[in-house]
């Protein structure tokens, strides 16, 4: 893990923050959003060739509104490291991975569909899990908690 | 009456329809829609220990078209009201619905956007059991709340009924004080 630490920091310099987490897992935040489809290619040169998760956090009082939160693991060794990336927008943009991890595919499509995030660069960026014809994004804090009860889409 | 003096205790006179809904009360066929728990609950309700089959509701048919009692039971989601909605449609006429369960009833504890709080909302119901999941016992009684019903009401009674609750349902789609996100993309 020290290794991959040096490494990075050489490379992005003042771009990435370390924060060790409770086990065996770190946090690495990214300040800069341009520049993640750099990082997580350098992450998979660099062992990382899994793609556990990616997901987003809404906070509607924060600085920055989202959180967009990619689990990488590296198999050989092993090791775990979670990427945030801080967005300030309400309606913010992020360069997609799917390029990279073809499995980014899918949940961006998730992440879009439940907070609003578009992907630049996703080869089809539609809602996945709400229907098409849906408005809104539900894991929006905005959003009502039991949501449009009466209508219903067919 | 005249006819009962002349022949004995061989016959007994009643009314056309009461004798058609007492027959029908004994032999409702249900549907069972069952999405989650409360379906598992419901084996054991057929099973000998609380043996459905004592009130003719045994012959279960998955076919809604050959069936006149719809039993919903389990979490209905969002996605899943449009296919509620057309299989209660493909049920014939007369046609009764039971709530099963507090998820079908009121959503139940998932308050949630991808859950229908209640299926009342979307089709009538006419009997609703409460529990998570409800006591098999609970079922029979629901079941019995459905004979009685059958019993008690004429066909056109039932007609109106049914048109009356789809008026409701109309009105209230006008009512809703939602409000979309305040942008939309697609």
């Amino acid at each position: 893990m020290k290794q991959i630490i040096s490494l990075l920091t050489k490379y992005f310099a003042d771009a990435v923050e370390f924060k060790e987490g409770l086990r065996k897992d770190s946090f690495l935040i990214l300040k800069d959003p341009s520049k993640i489809t750099e990082l997580l290619q350098f992450l998979k040169e660099n062992g990382f060739n899994m793609l556990i998760d990616l997901t987003a956090v809404h906070y509607p009082h924060k600085e920055n509104k989202f959180e967009v939160i990619y689990n990488m693991l590296s198999m050989e060794p092993y090791l775990r490291l979670i990427v945030k990336v801080p967005l300030k927008e309400d309606w913010p943009e992020i360069d997609s991975v799917s390029s990279i991890y073809k499995t980014a595919n899918w949940y961006e499509r998730e992440v879009y569909d439940m907070f609003g995030i578009r992907f630049k660069n996703h080869p089809n960026l539609k809602r996945i899990l709400m229907w098409d014809e849906f408005e809104g994004h539900p894991l929006r804090k905005e959003y009502p908690l039991e949501g449009d009860n009466l209508h219903c889409h067919d | 009456m005249g006819i009962e003096k002349a022949l004995g205790d061989t016959i007994f006179t009643t009314q056309l329809s009461k004798a058609v809904n007492w027959a029908r009360k004994w032999s409702l066929w249900p549907m069972p829609f069952g999405t989650a728990c409360c379906a598992i609950e419901f084996m054991a309700v057929q099973a000998s220990r609380f043996d459905l089959s004592r009130f003719g509701a045994e012959a279960m048919r998955f076919s809604p078209r050959q069936s006149d009692l719809m039993m919903v039971m389990g979490t209905i989601t969002r996605k899943m009201v449009p296919v509620l909605r057309k299989i209660y449609a493909q049920m014939a006429e007369p046609k009764w619905v039971m709530a099963i369960g507090s998820c079908v009833c009121s959503g139940g504890f998932f308050r949630s956007y991808s859950v229908q709080q209640g299926i009342d909302r979307v089709i009538p119901v006419d009997v609703y059991v409460n529990g998570c999941p409800p006591r098999p016992e609970a079922f029979i009684k629901g079941l019995m709340e459905i004979q009685k019903l059958v019993e008690r009401e004429s066909l056109l009674d039932r007609k109106r009924r049914i048109e009356e609750f789809y008026k409701r349902l109309e009105q209230m789609s006008h009512e809703t004080d939602y409000k979309p996100a305040d942008q939309i993309l697609r």
